[in-house]
């Protein structure tokens, strides 16, 4: 009787136990996974998740960038990438991270060179110009990625993927020769 | 077999032992005088490689003014400068810190006045697979006005290696030891001082 009641007792532990061992198995390791899920669209699209909304316009792609505050043109054999992202805001982890992803994979983060971008607050808006510098033959197929800063504490996050319409390296050239140099404004901020 | 035959017997074995030990290191060179160059040497402008990136040490110079700047200041520095390519797939923001140092001809460390950086005015940042030029300002204290400059420096480059210990992440790297050894050649640049 006495040893019924004690497996009895155990019994309500099981699914607390199972519910464990499901979410180990879901979770990502943190120190090696950030899995996303991808909201997806083209130039000019709107592109939403629960956080921010993003918006990428046509690109600009030029062999030489113009940094008037130093007084120097930044010449390259390789390409500069001037995508004009807004970035909506509606949740506090809006700052993350700018990049430009190839078809293979490599991750070219947003340069320097034409200032940091700060920080959206929930209910702006921020009109920027994301830079990037990459090789010629690695533009073709690249998407703009804006993932959110931080993590759930499952690991598991939405992020925002634009493609930018360079479907190939004759339209890259093309375009890159179109503009002898790039002037980027710098980042504005508006109330949404 | 007696007590002290037994035990004479165990002794002998464990001298064996010892004896083999001694004898295989020996073979295996263990007990060599250790060399105070254990680094391979290379010339100016020959790359290597480490874990995360292509190095090329091309030069050094004598300066007392700020990249960029016309303007001479009160102190000399040690400009190094490498091109260095990233390897990865992704924009790294730093250089490990010791991967790359700069020693005096005496074999003495030179202090870092600043952070390997791109050349200014790049800004931040090594993208994947794109050569960049790249610098760093050592401090010279024993330099002090007109005097002359070392004629050559030593800079050492660090391999990078799996990090150790419970608290590292799957994969990250450490500085480890010091792989390859350039004499480089030091170009005094100073700009004239108006007194």
């Amino acid at each position: 009787m006495t040893s019924r009641l004690t497996r009895a007792a155990w019994l309500p532990l099981l699914p607390g136990l199972l519910v464990v061992a499901l979410l180990a198995v879901w979770t990502p390791d943190p120190d090696t996974e950030h899995r996303f899920s991808w909201r997806r669209g083209g130039a000019g699209e709107a592109v939403s998740t629960a956080e921010i909304t993003v918006r990428a316009g046509v690109v600009r792609l030029s062999h030489a960038l113009a940094r008037p505050e130093r007084d120097a043109v930044l010449r390259s054999e390789h390409v500069w990438v001037a995508v004009p992202v807004e970035l909506s805001a509606r949740g506090e982890q809006t700052l993350g991270t700018m990049s430009l992803r190839t078809r293979s994979g490599a991750e070219f983060f947003a340069r320097t060179e034409g200032g940091y971008a700060d920080p959206v607050p929930p209910g702006w808006t921020s009109l920027q110009t994301s830079l990037f510098l990459v090789p010629v033959d690695q533009l073709p197929g690249a998407e703009l990625v804006v993932v959110p800063h931080g993590r759930d504490v499952f690991n598991h996050d939405t992020g925002v993927r634009i493609d930018l319409a360079l479907p190939d390296a004759a339209t890259v050239r093309d375009l890159a020769g179109r503009t002898p140099t790039l002037e980027v404004a710098p980042a504005t901020q508006v109330v949404s | 077999m007696t007590t002290t035959a037994q035990g004479l017997r165990a002794w002998g074995t464990v001298l064996l032992a010892l004896a083999l030990v001694v004898g295989l290191v020996a073979v295996a060179g263990g007990w060599r005088e250790a060399s105070s160059q254990a680094t391979a040497v290379r010339a100016v402008g020959e790359p290597v490689r480490v874990a995360q990136w292509r190095l090329v040490v091309t030069g050094a110079a004598l300066v007392n003014y700020e990249h960029g700047s016309d303007y001479p200041g009160p102190d000399n520095e040690l400009r190094l400068l490498l091109e260095l390519t990233n390897t990865t797939g992704e924009t790294l923001e730093n250089v490990p810190t010791g991967l790359v140092e700069v020693l005096a001809a005496d074999g003495t460390l030179l202090e870092a006045r600043s952070y390997l950086r791109r050349t200014p005015p790049w800004g931040v940042g090594w993208d994947p697979g794109v050569p960049a030029e790249s610098m760093v300002d050592v401090a010279l204290p024993q330099v002090v006005g007109d005097a002359p400059g070392p004629g050559t420096v030593h800079v050492v480059v660090h391999d990078q290696v799996p990090a150790r210990g419970f608290l590292t992440s799957p994969g990250e790297l450490a500085v480890g030891a010091a792989r390859w050894r350039y004499e480089v050649p030091v170009a005094d640049q100073r700009l004239p001082v108006v007194r």
